[in-house]
């Protein structure tokens, strides 16, 4: 038994109850372990506690018992604990110690104090290992998140630790590095055997290489903790990656834990002759035309049917939190209703938020632009149009954040024309763009500055010569599941909190537009499926959406149309069923299971077994 | 680490592992006491000129500085690899315009204020406070030259700046101080980060309706730049308590470790008491200080060997090593030339470098032995440019080999 941990119970200091409520773990010698669990379950902790951090760094009070290798964290602290665990954070850019890639490889040496010779030994096969020798000269600053979140493994594995511990190290990843990350990992476990503890929300990438699940539960809620095998853990899981979803719908089992498999599953299964999806019943599902997921403004009658494909809305497992899982704000109409709505606040407060003053209509005419002499787009022409969600994908350095940029006249083209409304960017004020057009950033930390809710989405509402307070500030926080974080400090929200006050102090101003760079960075399934519930509803109340997103099932589940940007030019473009069904890279994965762009996500083949006669 | 496994540690092996060969990659333009040397050549150049200062020795400085840091950047756009080479190269530029800034400023208050000098260019009104009175040409100079010295000291340390490895140099401190070069080298590694941070957050508010309209209004970028700073030191923080940074505990037994404390203190104590005790004296006995003076050497010779003791006892050890390249000793010569050339001709010969426009504007002097000297401060450009023409010419074997292994490690 490598990791033993018993009746572990930790609270951290001025904390009301324990972050970790007497959690049993075990974990033997060589095992890949995915710790899982919502945010908040103390996963972080749980890690934490692994090398002493906790109770050692934070103070706060641990009890029960905690043994590595033998050794006892809280009782010999991280600093002599850093040669068995290693444990590598979330953000890439804030665990970096050097200026060179070298350098940052040595530290844990030099600390350890081992004497030269040895260390160049140790950073040379570790390179190896990591195949990192290509950044081995280069300076940290230089590098992308994947490169240096590989290299911040290279780090602590110089002290060949018996325990390689990671605390999320592919959320603020895009996913192709994120994959990097992982294989990585996946290599480190099968080629050497070291024991891996991996706490991650990318499911989908890890579950088929793990050997066990630890499923950690929100505190105050017995059993604290469970593992066991992928397959049986996952069929029971709170939050579940797509392919896991369908599999339960569809009552696979054991669950499939990748394609491969599933595909097998899909073979033998009756409701699906030859793999495919029956023609027969394609009249359910082809009511309505391929890719036309939007649906006129207003036109609330067939809403709610309609609503959800892709939704996930009539899910509890992808719902956001709420008491409510038919919630309003999927239909501006069903407001209307009252029915079932929570702390909404009124219906007319709640139209008034959500139908925007003025509708807002993006386009790009034949756009260059360059910075220094880099060219970043190239002659791209796109439109985006109220009501609807368009979502730009693309590998890094496509362009996709240029394009936001210049909607939002943050740039100027140097070719070509950007409208908005029909008014050139270049004949507009910044002032008078960002009135009608929001943008959200990547990192909501950058906007976020006020002690309380309130008072951000105050700041943007005053910016704007709007009333600071009122009733649509109300009915926005109730729209966005904010309603009681009014007087809370945004720096103490969780991720997907933070990312809807984000928004919520962008949609302060009642722009048009709202454009959204990387919304899902970070984010869980749960607080993924919440915000893309409350997008849709601000694209089906007559708001113009433009995301830029690595993220196939986002996109999957709330664009209305896709475009794929490479190279600075739109490669295709169109309603998102049938691109990102023709896509390789950009298809969801319930979409590569089926081959068929009526399924995208786990919710359409819900709906579809739904509709299907029996 | 792959024969062994993980679970088996081979740190006690007695496999021989040989001192490498000179790592080609990254290469550095110079080693860091070359850069030093190279400081202390030009600084004493641009100090002894002085203020005002004579303008053609202090233009020949800037332009030696010039010529070293083009060289410098030229080498190492050469050498770094793809997208490497940008990242720090901003300094230059800045320096030079801040520094015409200050000299402008410089003339214009001198300008103003003083009246002195024959040449009157205006005569302001009497009655105006400070620059009422005659407007000359050579108070406009005085300022004017006052403020280059200052541009001159500005751009020998960004050239510096620029050149030298500020890692490898804070690296490169004496052990005792490691810690401390150690954690301002960290934060340096931050600046980068930071100033794209800024521009992130400034972006966003602009965005966001933001304004600047007084002080008020720097909360919402300042805000978000401390809360994201404090969050990202909290998590730099444990991932360096991860890696084993706080574990300085001494190297040895425990009784050898006892003994080495004992003498730290004692040589603390000593050196304490010596310093306390000879500054006394010196200043008691003003009229035959050489005795106070003694002790207070003696005390400041405990104490830096207290404070040498104590790096000796960390069990930090230092992975990086510096190479002396044959370029480091070729321009030793002429450095060190110049550096004693300067010195000497200041010993010797104060006169010549002196300079002032008053009380009429004259074409300011020039010493050959002197311009001599401050040409030296250019040497370091010379073997520079010398590889980066080879490594630019198509037959890999004469570019010391090492600009083409660059580009290939760049590529693959």
């Amino acid at each position: 038994m490598l990791i033993a941990i018993d009746h572990l119970t930790y609270t951290y200091p001025g904390a009301a109850t324990p972050a970790l409520h007497d959690v049993q773990l075990h974990v033997e010698e060589g095992e890949f372990l995915l710790l899982a669990g919502e945010s908040g379950a103390g996963k972080s902790t749980l890690l934490r506690a692994l090398n002493g951090l906790v109770p050692h760094f934070y103070g706060g009070q641990i009890g029960g018992r905690v043994r590595v290798a033998g050794h006892d964290p809280v009782a010999e602290g991280t600093a002599a604990l850093s040669a068995i665990v290693g444990l590598v954070f979330q953000d890439p850019e804030a665990q970096v110690v050097a200026d060179t890639v070298e350098d940052e490889l040595a530290f844990a040496m030099e600390n350890a104090g081992l004497p030269p010779a040895l260390m160049r030994k140790r950073i040379a096969e570790v390179i190896d290992q990591l195949s990192i020798a290509a950044l081995r000269g280069r300076r940290l600053s230089s590098l992308s998140g994947g490169e240096r979140q590989r290299v911040a493994i290279g780090a602590v594995l110089t002290l060949q630790p018996r325990v390689l511990a990671l605390d999320e190290p592919t959320s603020q990843l895009d996913p192709q590095a994120a994959e990097e990350v992982l294989d990585t990992l996946v290599k480190l476990n099968k080629d050497l055997g070291l024991t891996i503890v991996l706490s991650e929300h990318r499911l989908e990438r890890v579950v088929q290489h793990v050997d066990r699940i630890a499923y950690l539960y929100p505190p105050g809620t017995p059993p604290a903790i469970r593992t066991g095998p992928p397959g049986n853990l996952l069929a029971t899981m709170p939050l579940a990656p797509p392919l896991v979803e369908v599999a339960r719908a569809l009552g696979w089992h054991p669950i499939p834990l990748n394609l491969k498999d599933a595909r097998r599953f899909l073979a033998q299964d009756p409701r699906f002759p030859g793999g495919r999806v029956v023609s027969r019943q394609s009249s359910v599902v082809s009511d309505e035309p391929v890719g036309s997921r939007q649906k006129a403004v207003g036109s609330g009658d067939e809403g709610l049917g309609v609503g959800g494909w892709g939704l996930g809305n009539d899910s509890p497992i992808t719902d956001p939190p709420g008491p409510n899982p038919q919630s309003p704000i999927q239909n501006p109409k069903s407001a209307d209703e009252g029915a079932g709505s929570e702390e909404q606040g009124s219906a007319s407060m709640q139209s008034k938020i959500q139908n925007p003053k003025s509708k807002i209509q993006l386009r790009l005419d034949g756009v260059w632009f360059a910075y220094g002499g880099r060219e970043a787009l190239r002659g791209l022409s796109l439109e985006a149009r109220p009501g609807e969600v368009l979502a730009l994908m693309g590998r890094n350095g496509a362009g996709k954040t240029t394009v936001l940029k210049l909607l939002v006249g943050l740039l100027k083209p140097s070719q070509g024309r950007v409208l908005i409304d029909g008014h050139d960017t270049r004949r507009l004020a910044l002032a008078a763009i960002v009135r009608q057009v929001g943008y959200v950033p990547q990192r909501p930390d950058v906007l976020l500055f006020a002690d309380t809710v309130r008072e951000e989405l105050a700041f943007t509402r005053t910016n704007h010569g709007l009333a600071p307070a009122g009733p649509a500030v109300a009915a926005l926080l109730a729209q966005l599941h904010l309603s009681g974080y009014g007087d809370r400090d945004p720096q103490n929200l969780s991720a997907g909190e933070r990312q809807r006050v984000a928004l919520a102090a962008i949609l302060a101003a009642e722009p048009g537009a709202v454009l959204l760079d990387e919304p899902t960075r970070g984010l869980d399934y749960r607080q993924k499926a919440a915000l893309s519930a409350i997008l849709r509803a601000l694209a089906d109340a007559g708001r113009t959406i433009v995301l830029a997103t690595h993220d196939v099932e986002l996109a999957a589940q709330l664009a209305d149309r896709v475009a794929l940007l490479d190279d600075g030019q739109v490669i295709v473009e169109g309603p998102a069923r049938e691109v990102m069904a023709g896509s390789l890279v950009f298809a969801s994965q319930v979409n590569k299971l089926f081959r068929d762009p009526r399924l995208l996500t786990a919710a359409d083949v819900r709906d579809y077994l739904a509709r299907a006669p029996a | 680490m792959s024969e062994a496994g993980p679970a088996v540690r081979s740190d006690r092996s007695t496999i021989r592992v040989p001192e490498p060969a000179a790592r080609l990659l990254p290469q550095p333009t110079y080693h860091t006491r070359t850069w030093l040397l190279w400081l202390l050549a030009a600084g004493l150049a641009a100090l002894l000129t002085g203020s005002p200062g004579n303008p053609l020795y202090l233009t020949l400085i800037i332009l030696a500085a010039r010529g070293v840091d083009a060289a410098a950047v030229a080498f190492e756009q050469a050498t770094m690899p793809a997208g490497d080479a940008d990242s720090r190269r901003h300094g230059w530029s800045g320096f030079l315009r801040l520094g015409l800034v200050l000299a402008g400023l410089s003339a214009l208050f001198n300008g103003l204020a003083a009246h002195q000098g024959a040449t009157v260019l205006a005569q302001l009104p009497d009655e105006w406070p400070i620059v009422g009175g005659p407007l000359t040409l050579e108070a406009l100079v005085y300022g004017a030259l006052a403020g280059l010295a200052l541009v001159t000291v500005l751009i020998v340390a960004g050239t510096f700046n620029t050149g030298a490895d500020t890692y490898a140099l804070l690296r490169a401190i004496p052990a005792f101080l490691s810690q401390a070069g150690l954690v301002t080298a960290i934060g340096l590694a931050y600046v980068p980060q930071t100033i794209v941070r800024v521009r992130e957050i400034h972006e966003a508010q602009q965005l966001r309706g933001h304004r600047f309209r007084g002080p008020g209004s720097l909360l919402p970028l300042a805000v978000p730049l401390l809360a994201g700073g404090l969050e990202r030191a909290i998590q730099l923080a444990e991932a360096m308590e991860s890696r084993g940074f706080s574990r300085s505990a001494p190297a040895g037994d425990a009784r050898e470790r006892a003994t080495a404390g004992r003498g730290v203190r004692l040589l603390l104590a000593l050196g304490t008491a010596g310093v306390g005790l000879g500054a006394f004296l010196m200043l008691y006995f003003r009229q035959a200080p050489a005795g106070g003076g003694a002790l207070l050497g003696a005390g400041l010779l405990a104490l830096g060997g207290a404070l040498f003791r104590l790096g000796r006892l960390s069990r930090h050890t230092r992975y990086r090593r510096e190479i002396w390249r044959r370029r480091d000793s070729l321009v030793t010569a002429p450095l060190l030339v110049s550096c004693g050339g300067t010195l000497g001709i200041w010993a010797s010969h104060a006169g010549w470098w002196a300079y002032t426009p008053y009380p009429a504007l004259y074409w300011p002097p020039f010493e050959p032995w002197i311009g001599l000297s401050l040409a030296l401060l250019a040497a370091p450009a010379l073997p520079l440019l010398g590889l980066v023409r080879a490594a630019r010419e198509p037959d890999p074997a004469a570019s010391d080999a090492v600009t083409a292994a660059a580009e290939k490690e760049a590529r693959c």
